[in-house]
Formats: structure tokens, C-alpha cells, sequence
């Protein structure tokens, strides 16, 4: 892992908050978030439906639908590029260049009726003036570097040829195009089969490395978050609640959510007992003020009505929780 | 990230009561059909009575859209027409919707060679346009109040048929169709009372604009003589007898041509008001 | 070994696709390739496999949602494939199912106590006032509240939704539930909620399960025996702990070693070569895992594994085994 510090990591965010509008009052869906990757990282961003986790990434795309959602405050800086600040053909010229992004459907992101070899390729031509016969010959290394067998031949078929886990690849090629040192990956392998999750996975951090990307994953599966992650982020109703290095996080889960999160899991091996997590997530409009886990926490008590700081988790400056019942003397 | 926005939407009542348009269509309509009920009470005179000593009077205090080449008063035949009019409009597209959603939903859930046929047989009445189509089966059955209707509805049925047939392909492919049959529920309970249900939206909308053509379409077929025989005021047959004196008496026909074009106007903004407030993406 | 509750014996279905421009050429897909097993009373069967494997077509064809091309199931000694109207009525009062997608199972236009009502009323259990408090009793039983009852599907939750569903195929009070990825669409800890909700209603009903799953930790939870398909075809079966533990199929194995844990120190493995899953358009002659799987040899290619007994409870279909 890099040591490059935090300020010049190709992707830093400071105190991100994003809001939804709900009828005509705005509420915070990600509360004062901050992080950065650095290259050859992998940054986990995890939690369940409704945590903020997928706002995040569209927030620092600038991808926001603009009349119902707005970053309402913090500093997204994306390659020494404030996006934040920037104008919309600026962020516009970011996308697909510097930062690329890849999403759960690989179907649905795909154009169904333009050859998987000019959508490879189409970002070189946006961004880096290719011609069509270079941005052709661009896409056919890139479908080769993601190992779609047979990559000449396939320039010119259409997305329903090919199979889901060869989609995916597809996107991967795609976002890569013009050699970004950012790739936002969201539940990148949830629709897809487990032993193609793995090929996935594997080529994503054999890319990784190549390329020496950032790579910030938003996935709900804590499986997933062990096999390919650096750190990971636990995010509930909006806040982070946990962050660290992932071996000390799965060595010791300190948030309530993060234990819990996990002993709800079932496993293929060993002998933990099935815990589910009692009640449910509040909507956006019922959310309690304070600590947001408090309506499911089972050692909840009078503190939790404020916000706990996050605090670190046996003296390790890098692993973090937002509780305090685990706040260290 | 799933927001819980779509919980917010204003129910389908509440936009489409905030939809002006909709509501001015309604207006409009709901006028035209009082208008029609009430004819023998808000006509000044009998829609018939000719009285030669008044013929081709321009519009007056005693005949505010004067009067027709018999002498007969143009706002009372409007009246009077409105009932005709409106009535083969509804009766038409009601037995028109009614049978085309019937087979259509039928057709849809069962789909296979039931189906195949019925898709053949809409494709073919649907390749005539609605007006040849209608002028075609009063010429071959005769004009009779009757057989007027007759004639609207069946145009209106492969319209509905394709609608029907394909919302209920759509609803086919969601779980509760199988969660049904799984249950022991007839098909013909799971047609009508689940699978009917949700495509009524769908229905109703294109009911409304369905009703106004059919309007047009009686009009029309009445303004060339195939409608109800004379002297039995409609819209389109008053247009026609205004026709022959266009010019002296332009009052004959616009009176009746703004009758028919009000209904127009207010059946067309109810269909697309009603479209755009059961269309949950077209929340405002 | 107890009696058997529902045997499915050799069951076959063929889709027909049509697919080439311009001239369309018929293909036939083999959703089920001769898929047999049994399901002993009170016992949850886990199905597992990737999509395409035909595991959903399995529930879809022992209930009659389509209609099989072969084979034969039977359940508590009736011949399901060639009941007639009636008996087939009678027999869904004992044979249920539960979807993926609540949202999508249940008619949005009708109230809970109306959803649940109707398959009381149809069948003829109860009438009138008598219906409520019964359905008041099935969300009860589900862990949802009456205030439940004269509500909307879309006001609840995923994961209540779920229950619902649950609630619906208990109401004709069914021997067996078939479950097709009943909680797959739901967040892990709702997931775990309803998981536990199913253990509850199996042990105190004594309900048999086919549950049909592409989750291998969902399916050890849950089942007590577990049959692996791949391209409609069962390549193993035997009782969880023993499959888990020493998993004999090479395919068993690559499901075993792709399922991430979360645990950073057991990595997934990516060992197995590439390649993409062959499609059940046009499956593989022989064994049809045999281009995936590392010790496929000439007779793999060729001669189609038969499902052989392993040990006692155990079978498996690889040259190689045994």
C-alpha cells in the first residue's frame, strides 16, 4: 500500500453530505462523510439498502438527479480536481476519463443496439480525440486486458451476446478506456452467479494492480469486502459508522451494526448461529436524531440521542467506530 | 440506494385534481352532458317544429342560434342532437370496451393459438380506418339508431383487444399471476378480479379519448347521411343541413360544429390529464 | 428412513426458443434433464445452483405452472403431472409457494386481510366474518401485527412484504412450501429475520420445504438435505453438513470455493480456469461441467456421468468419484 498522504490520494472526500428532498423538506442521506483511496487500493464502502452507500458514489460522480438530490456540503477532490467546485462540463470531462464507474447491471448500462467494440472505444474518442480506427484498436486491447476470449472477433457484436460475467468485463473495459486513477465499482458482482463473482472479482484486482487504480467498492456483501478490500467502511442511515484496515475490522467488529451485520450472515463453514438484526432500517423521514443504528441497538441507552465522534478502536489510529459504548478511556 | 420517495407520491386523486386541465375537461363535459339530459326542459323550442314565417333567422333574443332552412330553432335541435350524439358516443365505446378488454384479457392470459388468432383477427379489422370501417357496416345493416352503435363498437374493439391483451402480458409476467394459479383460483377469477383490476388505469384513459372519435365518428358518419333518418336532430346531421346554405346561414352549422368540438376538447384533456395522474412517472 | 412426502422422478422439460435473423432456427433448451429427488415430511430440501441451471423450473413444473415433458412426481402417494382440475385444486391446498420478489407476488390493488382472505374463502374454509380473525392469526404467525390487515402491499417493507407472502401460502395450510430464493432480494439482516421466521414455521408446523436458492450459507442454514444442480441436470445430493464439509462433485467444489466469506484470511479462491458457463441452449455433450472442470478427461467429454449412490444418503454424478 501506498503511503501517499491523504490530500494528493487520487480520490479524497471531505465531509460529504448529501440530501434528498421529501415532499418540500431536505434530509441528509450521507451525513459528513470523509475518506480518499490511494492507488492500488481497494476502499470497501458497505452496508445494506438505504445507508448512503450508492448516493455516495453518485455524489462523487456528480451523477446526482439534480431537482430531488443535492450535495449540500463537503469537498470531493478527484485527481487534484476539485469537483465540487467545478462547473458541469469540467465534471463532464472527469467522467470517463479520470474516474470511471461501473454499476450492477451491466445490461441496462450497456447501449443495446451500438457493437460492444465503439462503446469501448467512444470514451477515447469523447475524451482523447482517438479516431475510429485507433479508438477500434484501443477497445480490442482493452477487451483483451479483461480477458474476453476471442476479443477481435467480438468488437462487433451486441451486448445480448454475450453472457452476464462477459457484460461485466464488457464495463470494465469500458471504464478503464482511458486509463482513469479513479474506478468507482457499484455492487459490481451482485448479479452475477458466485463462480463468476470470483473470475470478476479476481480480474478486478489483477487490474488493479496493472494499472495501479484507486478502486472504491460499494457492496452490501461482507464476503465480498473480506476477499478483494484493503479497508472498508461501514455505513448505516447515512453515517459511517466503522472504518479499517480489513483484517483488523473482521478480527474485531466494535460498532453494534458491524457485529451484528455479520452474525446475521450465513456461512458456508463453521459454527456461528444465525443472529438477525431485530426491526428494520426507519425511512429517510423517521430517522432518530443522534445515533441512527439506536432503534435496533441492543445497548443503546440515554447518550445515543447525540451523535457519538468516531473514536479509535484499540489504540489503532486507522480503525474507527462511531458508538459510544465504545468510546476508549 | 432505494430513497423511500415513491412512498411520497401523491396519491392519484391528488395530482389529478391539482391537474387544471383535467379538471376543466371535466367541466366541460360533465356541462355537455347536463346540457343533453336536461334538453326537454332547457330547449326553447320543440327541435322539430318548422315555421316558415322564421326561416334562416339569424341568431335573436328568441333564437340565440337562430334558425334552420325549416325554420326550426338551431339551439334546441343542438340540445336535443347532444342527447343523440353523446348517447351512441357512450353507449358505443362502453360495449366497445367492455368486449375488446374481455378478449383481450382472455387472449393475454392464455395466450398460444387463442391468442395468435385473436392478435390475426384485430391486425385485420385494425388495417381499415375507423371511419371506412363504420360507414361500411351501417351501409351493409341499414341506418337505425341501433345499428349505429353497433357499428361504433366494433371499431372500437380491436383497439381495446390490443390494450387488453397487452397490459395482460405485462401482468403476466409479475409473480401474482402464478401465486394465484399456485392458490387453486380459477383462471376466470384471476383474470377479472386480479388480472382486470390492474390494467383499468390503462383502460379508462384510453376509454376517454376513445369516446371522443367515437363522437366524431357518429358525427361524421351522420354529416353524409348515414345516421339516425332525419328529422331526428344529431350534431353531425345539423352540420350537414347547415351546409347547403353555408354562407347566408353560416350559424347552422358553427353552433353544432363548437358542440362537437367542446366534447373533443374535454374528452381529450380528461384522457390526458387521467394519463398523466395514474402514470407514476409523471409525478410533478 | 421416514416415509417420502414428495418424490420427483425423471422429470424433463424442453423449451423451444427460436433465435437467427433472418431465418429463425428452433432450439431446445433442457430446462430439466431428467431431475429426480424425494422430500421427506417436515424436511427442508435446499436447491441449489447458478441461473440457468434449472432449479426454479423444478417448482414451476412439480406445481403445475407449466406443464412437464417427461418424468414424474408424486406427492403423499397422488400423481401430480396427470391430476385432473379438481384433484389438482385439492392438491395446491397442500402444496405452496413462496416468491423472490414480494413486491411482484402480491396484487397490488388488494388489502392484506383481502390477499390472505381469498384462498381461505375459495376453498371454502371459512366465510364471511368468520375470515378476519384467521388472517389476523396467519400475520400473527408471521410476526406482523392486525394492524396489518387493512392494509396496502406497498406500505410495508421488503422484508414484511416477504412475510406476507409467507403468510399467504401458509393460509391453505400446506404440507410443503416450495421457496424460490425467498430472501435473495432482501438486506442480510432482514434476510437472517426471515430465515429464522421459516426454521419457526418448519419445526411448529412440521412443514417440508423445497427451498431453491443460489446462496450456499442460506441453504446450510435453512436445509437439512441439499441437491446441486447444473444445466438441469442433479450432479449431487446428500445431507448438508456431510456436502458442506467434503463437497465430492468438482462443481460442488467450485460453489463451495467462489462463496465469499467474510472472513479476510479464507480469500475466495480463483484457482478454477476461466471460461464462461456453457448455456443451456446448447449444453456440452458427456458431463456437461466437463469445460470447467480440472479433471475432465476423454470420457468426461463424451459419456454422460448417470447419478450414482456414494454412501448411504449420498449420490454424486462424476466419472471420478466413487
Amino acid at each position: 500500500m501506498s503511503t501517499e498522504p491523504a490530500a494528493t490520494a487520487p480520490l479524497s472526500v471531505e465531509g460529504l453530505t448529501t440530501s434528498i428532498l421529501v415532499g418540500t423538506t431536505w434530509y441528509d442521506a450521507v451525513r459528513d462523510i470523509s475518506f480518499h483511496v490511494r492507488p492500488k487500493e481497494t476502499l470497501a464502502l458497505v452496508g445494506e439498502s438505504g445507508c448512503g452507500k450508492s448516493l455516495t458514489a453518485l455524489s462523487v460522480m456528480g451523477l446526482l438527479p439534480p431537482a430531488a438530490v443535492r450535495v449540500t456540503s463537503g469537498r470531493i477532490v478527484v485527481d487534484g480536481v476539485d469537483m465540487t467546485a467545478a462547473d458541469e462540463p469540467t465534471r463532464e470531462a472527469m467522467r470517463g476519463d479520470r474516474i470511471g464507474m461501473i454499476f450492477q447491471e451491466p445490461m441496462t448500462s450497456l447501449n443495446p443496439v451500438l457493437p460492444i467494440g465503439f462503446q469501448v472505444g467512444e470514451a477515447l474518442m469523447r475524451h482523447r480525440g482517438f479516431t475510429r480506427r485507433q479508438a477500434r484498436e484501443r477497445a480490442r486491447e482493452l477487451l483483451e486486458l479483461v480477458r474476453v476470449p476471442a476479443a477481435a472477433e467480438r468488437l462487433d457484436a451486441y451486448p445480448h451476446q454475450f453472457s452476464g460475467g462477459m457484460r461485466q468485463r464488457v464495463m470494465i473495459a469500458l471504464a478503464l478506456a482511458c486509463g482513469p486513477r479513479v474506478l468507482i465499482a457499484d455492487e459490481p458482482t451482485t448479479a452475477l452467479d458466485v463462480t463468476i463473482q470470483a473470475q470478476v472479482l479476481a480480474l478486478m484486482a489483477d487490474l488493479q494492480e496493472k494499472e495501479g487504480l484507486a478502486l472504491l467498492l460499494i457492496t452490501h456483501n461482507l464476503g465480498v469486502v473480506a476477499s478483494v478490500a484493503d479497508r472498508v467502511m461501514v455505513m448505516y442511515g447515512g453515517d459511517v459508522v466503522e472504518s479499517g484496515p480489513v483484517h483488523a475490522f473482521f478480527a474485531r467488529p466494535t460498532h453494534p451494526y458491524s457485529e451484528a451485520l455479520l452474525a446475521a450472515m450465513p456461512r458456508i463453514e463453521g459454527d456461528l448461529p444465525l443472529q438477525p438484526i431485530p426491526g428494520q432500517v426507519p425511512s429517510l423521514t423517521e430517522m432518530p436524531v443522534g445515533c441512527r443504528f439506536q432503534t435496533r441497538c441492543p445497548i443503546r441507552d440515554e447518550r445515543c440521542a447525540v451523535l457519538p465522534p468516531m473514536t479509535t478502536v484499540a489504540g489503532d489510529p486507522d480503525h474507527r467506530v462511531r458508538c459510544w459504548a465504545r468510546v476508549e478511556a | 440506494m432505494s430513497t423511500s420517495a415513491a412512498e411520497f407520491r401523491p396519491s392519484v386523486l391528488k395530482r389529478a385534481l391539482r391537474s387544471g386541465g383535467l379538471l376543466f375537461g371535466i367541466a366541460l363535459v360533465v356541462v355537455m352532458i347536463v346540457a343533453a339530459i336536461a334538453a326537454p326542459w332547457l330547449a326553447p323550442h320543440d327541435p322539430n317544429a318548422q315555421d316558415v314565417l322564421l326561416v334562416l333567422t339569424p341568431p335573436d333574443a328568441a333564437h340565440l342560434f337562430g334558425t334552420d332552412a325549416f325554420g326550426r330553432d338551431v339551439l334546441s335541435r343542438v340540445l336535443w342532437g347532444a342527447r343523440i350524439s353523446l348517447y351512441v358516443g357512450f353507449v358505443s365505446t362502453l360495449a366497445g370496451v367492455i368486449i375488446g378488454t374481455a378478449i383481450g384479457v382472455v387472449a393475454g392470459y392464455y395466450g398460444g393459438i387463442v391468442d395468435r388468432l385473436v392478435v390475426a383477427a384485430t391486425d385485420v379489422l385494425l388495417s381499415f380506418p375507423q371511419l371506412i370501417m363504420g360507414l361500411l357496416l351501417v351501409a351493409v345493416l341499414g341506418a337505425s339508431l341501433g345499428n349505429l352503435i353497433i357499428a361504433i363498437a366494433v371499431t372500437a374493439i380491436p383497439a381495446f383487444v390490443r390494450l387488453a391483451r397487452g397490459s395482460t402480458l405485462t401482468m403476466r409476467e409479475r409473480d401474482f399471476v402464478d401465486a394465484c394459479r399456485t392458490l387453486g383460483f380459477s383462471d376466470l377469477r384471476i383474470m377479472f378480479l386480479h388480472v382486470l383490476p390492474n390494467i383499468l388505469d390503462e383502460i379508462v384513459v384510453m376509454a376517454s379519448l376513445w369516446l371522443a372519435s367515437a363522437i366524431r365518428t357518429e358525427a361524421t358518419l351522420a354529416f353524409i347521411g348515414l345516421s339516425v333518418p332525419p328529422p331526428t336532430a344529431t350534431w353531425g346531421g345539423i352540420v350537414r343541413e347547415g351546409f347547403d346554405n353555408l354562407l347566408d346561414a353560416p350559424w347552422m352549422s358553427i353552433f353544432p360544429s363548437l358542440a362537437i368540438l367542446a366534447v373533443m376538447i374535454g374528452l381529450n384533456l380528461v384522457g390526458d390529464g387521467l394519463r398523466d395522474a395514474t402514470d407514476p412517472k409523471g409525478a410533478p | 428412513m421416514s416415509e417420502t412426502l414428495l418424490s420427483v422422478r425423471d422429470l424433463r422439460k424442453i423449451y423451444k426458443t427460436r433465435r437467427g435473423w433472418p431465418i429463425p432456427r428452433t432450439a431446445l433448451v433442457r430446462a430439466l434433464d431428467g431431475v429426480s429427488f424425494d422430500v421427506r415430511p417436515g424436511e427442508a430440501l435446499g436447491v441449489v445452483g447458478e441461473s440457468g441451471c434449472g432449479k426454479s423450473t423444478v417448482a414451476r413444473v412439480a406445481l403445475r405452472l407449466q406443464e412437464a415433458d417427461g418424468g414424474s412426481v408424486t406427492f403423499a402417494g397422488a400423481d401430480v403431472l396427470g391430476a385432473s382440475k379438481s384433484e389438482l385444486r385439492a392438491l395446491r391446498r397442500r402444496m405452496q409457494m413462496v416468491f423472490q420478489d414480494p413486491a411482484s407476488s402480491l396484487d397490488g390493488r388488494q388489502r392484506i386481510v383481502d390477499a390472505l382472505g381469498e384462498p381461505i374463502r375459495v376453498h371454502g374454509i371459512a366465510h364471511g366474518a368468520a375470515v378476519r380473525p384467521l388472517v389476523a392469526r396467519l400475520l400473527d404467525e408471521v410476526g406482523l401485527p392486525k394492524s396489518a390487515l387493512d392494509r396496502y402491499p406497498h406500505e410495508f417493507s421488503g422484508g414484511q412484504r416477504q412475510r406476507i407472502g409467507i403468510a399467504r401460502a401458509l393460509a391453505l395450510g400446506p404440507d410443503l412450501v416450495f421457496a424460490d430464493e425467498p430472501v435473495s432480494a432482501l438486506d442480510v439482516s432482514v434476510q437472517a429475520q426471515i430465515l429464522k421466521l421459516l426454521e419457526t414455521l418448519r419445526r411448529e408446523r412440521h412443514l417440508a420445504f423445497v427451498f431453491i436458492s443460489h446462496d450456499l450459507g442460506v441453504v446450510r442454514y435453512f436445509c437439512q438435505r441439499v441437491v446441486v444442480m447444473y444445466l438441469g441436470r442433479v450432479v449431487e445430493s446428500g445431507p448438508v453438513p456431510e456436502i458442506f464439509v467434503d463437497p465430492l462433485h468438482p462443481y460442488t467444489r467450485l460453489l463451495k470455493a467462489s462463496s465469499p466469506e467474510p472472513d479476510p484470511v479464507k480469500a475466495v479462491a480463483m484457482t478454477f480456469q476461466e471460461g464462461e458457463p456453457p448455456s443451456p441452449v446448447d449444453p456440452p455433450k458427456g458431463c456437461h461441467f466437463h469445460p470447467r472442470c480440472p479433471i475432465a478427461d476423454a470420457r468426461c467429454r463424451t459419456e454422460r456421468p448417470e447419478l450414482r449412490d456414494f454412501a448411504p444418503g449420498r449420490t454424486v454424478a462424476c466419472h471420478h468419484v466413487g
